[in-house]
């Protein structure tokens, strides 16, 4: 599938995502990384197709907000704890804009395993651990307790 | 369950490859289809571990290195770095940095679709987050994973 291929798929996946929120279809004029910008729960998202990236893929972006002026430390090692949990289920990630400090949460997938609703599944997720960041920062108790069952130990078996 | 096993085949077949690639014979491995399987080796003195978890991410392998624990009064500093260098690393589908929640281990992961894996662009791979982890750890004087073995590429364990 060539790049413009996977542009028009990626355009295809934008009006889905409008369609399923009731918005009017994108009239936007495609950039070479294009972006579609929204807002879900008060919580902003991009959805990224960077075609000299990679063409095949697309990146969602959810801001989360700024870190907190106390317990740092805490709140950081949470988020890097999550991550490592995150490896076993797929590709997202938290991560902070360099820009402005914001905290981000960030989650690949291919563009032709997504449809309008994974989509917004995704998304839907994404803004729940949002909401969560920005109550407790994931150093409340019922924060903690999840991240530590992220990360169950895997089972592994033995040689012949 | 074909397909599971069609996946776990090709996980096989790519371990086979490298144990090929770095010059060993591979071993008969036994496994269960339906649950995770990984090797460890060891690239440029760095741990890699290479998992395959058939009901999460049953077409990809998660490969996994651990850098080592950040002594703590660096520890802000190095993982806000981490953060911050994990949103470009996103934004070009690249490698992410988490910690484990016990012992605080720094670990870079990436995944590979098994349909385009080779054991050559592994290697490859892992020769590059094996860079960035000496880096980590001149910079940070990260200490190192107390399992690290010394010397080149080898391969020192297989967990099947």
């Amino acid at each position: 599938m060539d790049a413009e291929q996977t542009r028009e798929r990626f355009l295809v996946l934008v009006d889905q995502v409008c369609e399923e929120l009731g918005f009017p279809p994108n009239e936007e004029v495609p950039q070479a990384d294009h972006a579609l910008a929204m807002e879900m729960d008060g919580i902003s998202f991009s959805v990224v197709h960077d075609l000299e990236v990679s063409p095949e893929r697309i990146l969602i972006e959810c801001r989360m907000g700024q870190l907190p002026e106390d317990n740092r430390l805490p709140a950081l090692t949470r988020l890097l704890h999550f991550n490592r949990g995150f490896f076993e289920m797929g590709e997202a990630a938290f991560s902070i804009d360099a820009v402005n400090g914001d905290v981000m949460y960030t989650h690949a997938c291919g563009l032709h395993d997504a449809d309008g609703r994974s989509l917004l599944a995704i998304m839907t997720e994404m803004s729940w651990q949002a909401r969560q960041w920005n109550s407790d920062y994931f150093i409340g108790e019922d924060t903690r307790a999840s991240a530590v069952q992220e990360q169950m130990p895997l089972h592994v078996g033995s040689l012949a | 369950m074909a397909q599971a096993y069609q996946w776990r085949r090709q996980y096989i077949e790519l371990v086979e490859d490298l144990f090929r690639e770095l010059g060993f014979v591979p071993p008969a491995m036994t496994h269960d289809p339906d649950l995770p399987l990984a090797m460890e080796l060891e690239v440029n003195e760095l741990t890699f571990e290479i998992v395959h978890t058939p009901t999460a991410q049953p077409h990809q392998v998660l490969v996994e290195c651990r850098f080592g624990t950040v002594p703590e009064p660096q520890a802000e500093e190095a993982y806000i770095h981490l953060l911050r260098h994990n949103l470009d690393q996103a934004r070009h589908f690249h490698p992410a940095y988490g910690i484990e929640a016990q012992g605080n281990n720094v670990i870079c992961a990436f995944h590979e679709s098994l349909e385009q894996a080779s054991a050559r662009g592994l290697l490859d791979s892992m020769g590059k987050v094996a860079e960035q982890g000496k880096h980590w750890r001149n910079n940070y004087r990260l200490e190192a994973s107390p399992e690290l073995h010394q010397g080149g590429a080898k391969l020192f364990e297989t967990l099947a």
